[in-house]
Parts: structure tokens; sequence; C-alpha cells
């Protein structure tokens, strides 16, 4: 049974790249990176088996499966190129079906580029047969792991989105795990760097018995000699491993079976405007205003982007008061919230996308494509630019930096306007389909493209933050060495987002103007399996 | 009175990787009528709509409305077109109500205006209580009315309607052959996809048969059936065999 999803998601992987040049070229560049960091991972691992301290390959494999569950959700999604929903109707018993979804999951770069790394341990800590064995065991069962966790985790967070309640549950919940990243990080990689501070110890203690890290474990075991600990840890990460499919499979049940929860609007029968009631006076009745309420509804109506604001805004807020803590209430803090504008704005990466095939509402409308970028701009700066103004207060109110509260809100606007400006022409040149009713919400809907998806990502980031940059120096240097900078930065800031905004929509709308038929096109959901 | 054509499709084409999915498609729907557009699954009638109506563009060739080219001037010859396309999707998280606020904003009408028409299209297809639902929590059939209410909202002199009673229950499809009739009645033109024979009989008043992404018949529903059943003119026509003439004994012959 494993062969047949083998085949069936190799086939499918290849009948996607057929034919489209820009999709094979993502997925050669995905390979290439996939096979960069699985180098660099092999050597990683190998070099902790030759180092003084053989504990840290626990907190390595701990860390790779901590990856494997976080990623997904905050960037790159699942590659479910095989919908558990299109199977659900097989008659396979619930073993054979976990078995073929785990086989055809191992297919793809990311799963290849972890295992070659993991291998690592060969050489690193297998110094008999027998320990090559056990090394082989634990490389398998941290695999195996990584892949299990984040489709149960995925899978379970999607189960609760269906339900009315689980929606505002899990948002909260994301927005908490993405504040501990911002603020916990650097303490774990502080303390995963010296193993024999108490918080070193403390790391190192749970990762070896959590599932993160349990193979892990077995490994530093085996390089140590301790064949009978090995065993232990091994028999310990197999027993987490077997219930956590055991996880996946009841998520898996769940979110199959159970219908979306109904949602009605509280006022059902009166008047309703399609402008959010903050909105109201805000914006006007004319396209590009429509345009914008539909989509300030949507970033708290589409619990993908409500996730996805609230996991900007947690850790912005984490982040700002660690920082402000550490700093002793420097007043210059405030000047650190302008990030968040920046990362905020990062949701109309895919802007076009997200909106699906539904978009043709607006292709059939027949005004100028022009208002729908400026309509989807403002409903994005509506919300950053406020967030950012408000954060600024409080962390003004906080150390009593009131004079940088202008240039606060002026440096987001101005990441607002950057991030924007590449993501008009991005969201238009690259746009990424949205899965429809997937059992998965993070499945992406390219088809078994997420290596692409995540490429033009990471690549849109990296373009925002080379031109971010010159500014950015800027506002620091006055910030360090010369304060009438600071005065300067203000107007200096607005021109150049402003600018770069402009020169943004203007390519785009150009593009657009002839292109929305294709574009249209380029955002139906393809239907992979 | 009006010298153009309702609907005049000229040499459309399209592939699709290796494949055409329409291979030069010429019509003429004149205004006022009820046009059924028939063909069997992958016939082309999506795709020809789709072009038509400015959703998807076409390799050659190029579509009127009211003697506007949709691909040349779009703006003008979308104003007057009201459009149910394939698959309804819509903007799920958005209540009945809402969608067609928006539909109407974004021609730029009168906000009023929108608001007692959406009001009213509501009412008249069955919607009130739903109004405030979004459309995600729609069934099918409602999903179909609340698409039609976003096509008419704007008063178009055109409508395109991809199977609009594919899937609908009998007494909304009542509702909305109600209202598509009265539609025509009021000098509109509909142009409708369906593979319904029927309900194409009973409906329209010309016809266009499509098979493998051309037509090969067209005119009055009198004059393509000539006396004969439409369903039996449309198998010679698209060339089907008698479906059980050889096969499925295994099927017959099963115990009960």
């Amino acid at each position: 049974m494993a062969a047949v999803f083998v085949r069936l998601k190799l086939r499918l992987l290849l009948s996607g790249l057929r034919g489209s040049l820009p999709r094979r070229i993502a997925f050669g560049l995905g390979v290439v990176l996939g096979l960069v960091l699985a180098v660099v991972g092999f050597v990683s691992v190998a070099a902790t088996g030759r180092s003084d301290d053989l504990r840290q390959v626990t907190v390595v494999f701990g860390g790779l499966t901590a990856g494997w569950i976080i990623l997904p959700i905050f960037a790159f999604g699942v590659d479910e190129l095989l919908d558990p929903g299109r199977l659900a109707l097989l008659p396979l018993t619930g073993p054979s079906l976990m078995t073929g979804l785990l086989a055809s999951g191992l297919i793809g770069v990311p799963p290849i580029a972890t295992l070659i790394a993991l291998c690592g341990a060969f050489p690193g800590f297998a110094r008999s047969p027998l320990g090559a064995a056990l090394v082989g065991a634990a490389v398998t069962t941290q695999l195996l792991m990584c892949l299990v966790l984040s489709r149960a985790v995925t899978t379970a967070l999607s189960g609760l989105l269906r339900s009315r309640r689980g929606r505002d549950v899990t948002a909260v919940l994301l927005a908490g795990v993405g504040a501990s990243l911002g603020g916990l990080g650097p303490a774990v990689t502080a303390a995963a760097t010296r193993l024999d501070s108490p918080a070193g110890r403390a790391l190192y203690t749970l990762a070896r018995y959590s599932p993160l890290g349990a193979a892990g474990g077995a490994v530093a075991a085996v390089g140590a000699g301790e064949y009978a600990v090995a065993a232990g840890q091994l028999a310990l990460a197999l027993g987490y491993l077997g219930a956590a499919l055991l996880w996946w499979r009841i998520a898996l049940q769940r979110s199959l079976t159970t219908a979306e929860a109904s949602s009605r609007a509280r006022d059902s029968a009166g008047p309703t405007d399609l402008r959010p009631r903050l909105y109201r006076r805000l914006l006007p009745t004319t396209p590009v205003g429509t345009v914008a309420a539909k989509d300030l509804r949507y970033l708290w109506r589409d619990p993908m982007r409500r996730s996805a604001v609230l996991a900007t805004l947690g850790p912005a807020g984490i982040t700002i008061f660690s920082s402000i803590a550490s700093g002793a209430g420097d007043p210059r803090s405030v000047l650190f919230v302008m990030v968040t504008a920046t990362m905020l704005s990062l949701i109309a990466l895919n802007q076009f996308g997200l909106d699906g095939a539904a978009y043709w509402m607006n292709v059939v409308a027949g005004h100028d494509p022009r208002r729908d970028l400026l309509g989807k701009n403002l409903a994005v700066a509506l919300v950053a630019i406020p967030a950012t103004a408000v954060l600024a207060v409080v962390v003004a109110a906080l150390t009593g930096g009131w004079a940088y509260i202008p240039l606060a809100i002026a440096g987001g606007a101005a990441g607002c306007g950057v991030t924007l400006g590449v993501a008009n022409v991005v969201s238009i040149r690259a746009p990424a389909p949205q899965a429809e009713n997937a059992a998965n919400a993070w499945a992406g809907g390219g088809g078994g493209q997420s290596m692409g998806v995540a490429l033009t990502q990471f690549g849109s980031l990296l373009l925002v933050a080379v031109i971010l940059a010159p500014l950015g120096a800027f506002i620091v240097y006055s910030a360090l060495r010369w304060t009438p900078g600071l005065f300067l930065a203000v107007p200096l800031s607005l021109a150049y987002g402003g600018t770069l905004w402009r020169l943004g929509l203007r390519s785009a709308t150009r593009r657009l103007w002839w292109g929305q038929a294709e574009l249209l096109q380029a955002i139906r959901p393809r239907r992979a399996a | 009175m009006t010298p153009h054509p309702a609907v005049a499709l000229r040499g459309l084409h399209k592939k699709f990787g290796e494949t055409y999915a329409v291979r030069g498609i010429d019509l003429d729907v004149p205004v006022g009528s009820f046009f059924g557009l028939v063909g069997p699954n992958g016939a082309g009638k999506t795709t020809t709509l789709s072009m038509a109506t400015g959703l998807l563009r076409p390799d050659y060739g190029t579509a009127y409305i009211n003697g506007l080219d949709v691909w040349a001037d779009p703006v003008r010859a979308k104003a007057i077109i009201g459009v149910l396309p394939d698959g309804l999707r819509l903007f799920e998280r958005l209540t009945g109500r809402e969608l067609l606020l928006y539909g109407g904003l974004l021609r730029s009408m009168d906000p009023t205006v929108v608001a007692e028409r959406a009001t009213e299209l509501l009412h008249v297809l069955g919607l009130d209580d739903a109004s405030g639902v979004m459309v995600v929590d729609y069934s099918h059939g409602m999903r179909k009315k609340i698409g039609l209410a976003a096509a008419l909202l704007h008063a178009p002199r055109v409508v395109f309607l991809d199977e609009p009673f594919e899937g609908v229950d009998p007494v909304s499809a009542r509702t909305i052959k109600a209202v598509l009739e009265s539609f025509v009645a009021g000098g509109g033109t509909v142009v409708f996809s369906s593979h319904v024979m029927e309900l194409v009989e009973n409906l329209c008043d010309r016809v266009a048969v499509v098979n493998e992404g051309a037509v090969v018949a067209a005119g009055t529903i009198e004059a393509v059936r000539d006396g004969r059943r439409l369903e039996d003119v449309f198998a010679d026509l698209v060339g089907a065999a008698d479906p059980l003439s050889e096969g499925l004994t295994w099927l017959r012959s099963s115990s009960g």
C-alpha cells in the first residue's frame, strides 16, 4: 500500500511540474537550497559528535523537530499534495492509510534534506556496528517524528478552526506561541550553547525526555558508548512516535467528519454595512473604499488572516516589552515598534491569492484595476499604521519617550509603504492559490508548489529588508550618535515609503490593466489529488 | 431598433496546453432572447462563456456585447452584463447582503440604490432570513440564488449564467425561472448553459448546440428541433451511440 501512495505522490509532483517553466525553476532552486541546508546540517551534526559535549546533539535534534512543527504554521504550510480528505472514502484501514500518508510525506525536498542532515550522526557518533544500528534506528524515528508531529499539529489546529470558539482559541494560541518564540528565542539559543549553565541543563533535560529530542538523546548515548541508555531513549522515542501517530489519526478523523460551525452575523435582519463599524466614517462608498472594507472584514473573519495578524502582533508586543525590560526603559525603545507595521503588511504578499477564484467579481465589475490595489493597500495600512501608533504610545507611556512617537509612526508608515510596494508587484507576478476546503488549513493550494511559494515569500522579505536598510541605518545612526537626524528622519521616512509604494503601485497597475484575466486564472485553486 | 445583436461571438479560439477547448465559435444572440447553450461535458460551454464575459482571454477572436468589444473596451462592455460563473466561487466570508453591496458599490453605484435593490432581490429570491448569514454557510441552491442576485443588481442588459439550475431544488428553480422570464419580458437578454434538455426546451426561444469546441447547430428551438425531441436531436448531433449496445452484462445479470 505504501508503494502505491509513493508512486501517486511522485506522479502528482511530476505532472505539477510539467509544462510550466517558472514552476520548474522554483522547484530546481528549492532542490539546490534544500541540498545546501542538508549538507550544512550533515556537517554540523557530525561535528557535535567530535565536540566535548555530546549532549548538544539532543538539543539539535529537538530544535529540528520544533522547526518542523512551527515553520509550517507561521510560514510555509504543509505539503498536502495528497489531501487526506480525498482518501477518506477509500476502503482503507486506519493503519494502512496512515502508513500510506507517512510514506508519501517522505517524498519531498524538506524530508529528504532533513534525512541527509540527520545522517551526519553516523560519522559523528557510530563507533561500532551496534552503535551504527542504534544510530540508524534513532535517525529513522527522528525523521518520522518530525513528519508526524508537523501533520498532527496542523491537522488538530485545522479541526479547532472549524468550531466557532475554536477559531478564537486557536488565534490566541498562535499569538501565544509566536510571542513566546519572539521572547524565548534568544534565551533558548543562549542556553543551548552553554549546556552546563542551569538554563542549559534544564533545556537538555527537557529535550531529552520530550518527544522533540528523545531520539537525539539516544544518539548522544551511543556516542558516549552507553548502549543500554541509548536503547532506553530509543524506546521512549518510539513510544512518543506511536502516540503522535495516534493523535494525528484522531485529529484527521475529527477534521474530516466535523462540519464547520455556522457563523451567523449578529444583526441578521437589520440593515448592515459592508464597512466595519470602526472604519465606517473613514471609508468612502467608492470602489476603493468598498475593496478596503471587504479586505478589512476578511482580516478578521478569515481564520488564516486573523491568525497571521495576531501571530504578528503577539511577538511584536513581547519583543518590545522584553527589550524595554532589558534596556531599563530607554526612551528610544519607542522606535522599535516601527517594525510591527512592516510585519503586518507582509500579509499583502499574496493579496490576490487569498481572494482566490472569487476575484471574478472584481474582474467582471469592469472598473480600473488600480482601484483593487488601492483598496487592498488601504485596508492593510489602516490596520498596520494605527497598530504601530498604539504600540508607540504604550511604549512611550512606559519609558517616557514621547518625543519619539512621530518618528516611530513615520518609520512604520515607511515600512508599510515599501512592503506594500513590493507586495503589489509580487502578488500579481507570483500569486499563490489557496487550497479549498482541505482537511488541513495549512495545506498550500498550489498543487505541491509550497517550495516555490516559500522561495517567493523569502525573496520578497529579503527585498523589503534591502530596500529598508539605508533608512533603518540612518535612523539607528541618528538615535545613537546624531540627534538632529531624528527630526530629519520623519519627513525622509514618509517620502521614502511613499515614493517606493507609488513605484510598486504603478508597475503593478500597468501589469494588472492588461492581465486581470490572466491573474484570475493564476489564483484559481488547482485540483491536485 | 438596436442595430447590434445583444451578444456576438466572432472566431473564438482557446487552447489549454495542447488541446483546443474552443475551436472557432461564431454566434449571434438577438436582443431580448432567452438563449440556451447546450453541449456535453467538456464541449467548451464554460470556456466560451468565460471568454464572452472577460474572465478568460481568448487566443483568437473576440466577443461583442451590444456592439462593444469585451476585450478592447472592457469597462463599457462589462457595465451592461451580469455574470453567474461556473463553480460559484464567491467571497465566502461576506454575508449574502454584504456580497450584494460589494458587487454594487464596486460598480460605483449609488449606495442607497444598492441597498434598496439588495433588499428587494433578497426578498424576491427568498433569502430574507439568510441575508445576515455568511455565504460559506449557504446551501447550494442559496448560493445559486445569491449569485443570480449579484448578477442582476446593476440592472444589466445581458446576463450570462453558467449552469444556473444545476443542483437546485425545484422550488428554487421555479424562483430563478420566474426572475429570468420577467427579466427577458422587460427586454433583457439571457444566455445560459445547461445540459438539461427539457429545461432548455421549456425556457428558451433559441438554442446553440456545442460539441468539441464548435457550434454544430444554432437557431430557434423549432428550427433546431425540427419536430423531434431536443434530446434526440442533441444525441444525434454530438454522435452519442446507444449507451447499452454492448457491455455491462454483468450489471444486469447480478442477483438482487
